[in-house]
This record gives C-alpha cells, structure tokens and sequence, in this order.
C-alpha cells in the first residue's frame, strides 16, 4: 500500500514536533506511550471537528477516539509498541458519533528517532454524502 | 466470516434492537429494575456495535460499503437514545465495562 505521507518526513520522524505537523495537509496525531495524545495538528482538527484542546492530553482510545478500541486500531498501537517499532497501514471507516467517513491510517513508531506513536490519516471523501 | 446478504444483516439488527426495547419496556413496579433493564439493554447495543464495527472493518483491507456504514449508524442512534435514559456514572461505567474487556484481549494478547 503507498503512502500518503513523504518519505523525508519519516526520515527526519525526530524533527516532528507540533509546529511542524502543523504545516501538512493530512492528519497527524502523536500518541505517547500510555495513548495520551501530544501531537494533533490542524489538519487533523478541521478533518475531525475536534479541537486541539479538547483532545491533547487525554487518552486516545478510551476517551478521544472510543470506536478505536479494538484490536484493528489499538491492537496494532500495542504491537507495535511491544516489538519497538510500527510501519502499517490500513483501511478505516469512522461511523461512530460522526457522518461517515473513510481514511485510510498509516501508523508510525521509531522510538529512536521520536518518542511518540504517529497516526498519520489521509481522509477519503466518503460516497455516501447522503448519509448524516 | 461468511459475509451475510446485508438486508439479512439489518434484520437481525433491527430485530435485536426492537426486542431490546420490548424486554426493557415492561411495567416493572421497582423503578431501579426498569434501569437495570435500561443498563443492560444498552451494555448489550455497544457490544453489538463494536462486533459489527469489528467484522465490517476487518484486517482493515476495505473501506465499509454503505451498507455497513448505515447499518452502524442505526446501532449508533439507538446507543445515543439509550444514553439519555441512563444517568451518567452508570453510563461511564457501561463505557468503561466494555472498553476494559476489550483491552484484557491486548494483555492476553501481549500487546
């Protein structure tokens, strides 16, 4: 599967911080270790409506992101973790409290370079318009 | 999975959801067991909604058809309707009871 997010931002993970997750077009969210966001840029907010406020510092999957709590979503957030290291990509469709939407996740995690966890998301424009 | 024609799949649903609402509204004289009804009743539409969510996503190969996606939906309104009926710390706990199942399977799993 190719992804969305450039090469040379993957190369230089440690130089992610929230400025710099801020100029992309795509969704960035950086998860520390116990799932407690610390990065969550603009792109990501006006994609999903909620504010940078009301989700950094709060738990991602019990809290931010509730239908994520499985092991298609979590479940590869703690693999990855385990093993030190994560480059997956997949396919999800938000329904939960929200209009339909696609996305297709590519999920990140090179300790050596950056602490955190990134969930990069590249949102598809879902076809079902008439569904609210 | 042996995916199911989905007309069948929104009939089991809506049968699920409408029994739900017939076991839950029945005239209890203890009020404490109509919530309890009430608390099962919305315990059992999450479960239902994260085991649907689970088979239509899948390894995460395919986007949901539309289907599926109104199929959700549907489970999502009847949740949210429940909710309202359900005073909050017993609804946290519902959250809670669920995503802490949920979770054991990671630790089982070793993350």
């Amino acid at each position: 599967m190719k992804s969305f997010v450039p090469t040379d931002l993957l190369d230089h993970l440690e130089a992610l911080d929230a400025d710099r997750a801020d100029t992309y077009s795509f969704g960035i969210i950086g998860l520390d270790t116990q799932s407690i966001v610390r990065i969550f840029n603009k792109a990501e907010e006006r994609l999903s409506g909620l504010a940078a406020a009301e989700v950094l510092g709060h738990a991602f999957f019990d809290e931010v992101a509730p239908c994520t709590a499985s092991r298609l979503f979590r479940g590869r957030y703690l693999a990855g973790l385990a093993r030190g290291s994560l480059d997956e990509h997949f396919f999800y469709t938000f329904t939960y409290r929200i209009r339909p939407v696609s996305v297709h996740i590519h999920m990140f995690y090179r300790p050596e370079q950056n602490p955190l966890v990134f969930i990069f998301l590249d949102r598809v424009i879902p076809l079902f318009e008439d569904l609210g | 999975m042996t995916p199911l024609p989905h007309k069948q799949e929104q009939e089991v649903v809506d049968n699920v959801v409408h029994w739900l609402a017939v076991l839950r509204g029945q005239s209890f004289r203890d009020p404490a067991l109509a919530l309890e009804q009430k608390i099962l009743s919305q315990l059992l539409l999450q479960v239902l909604w994260h085991l649907c969510n689970n088979a239509f996503q899948g390894d995460g190969q395919a986007f949901l058809d539309r289907q599926q996606s109104i199929l959700l939906q549907h489970l999502d309104a009847s949740l949210a309707h429940g909710e309202g009926e359900i005073p909050p710390p017993i609804r946290r706990q519902i959250h809670a009871c669920v995503t802490q199942l949920m979770a054991a399977v990671d630790t089982y799993h070793g993350g």
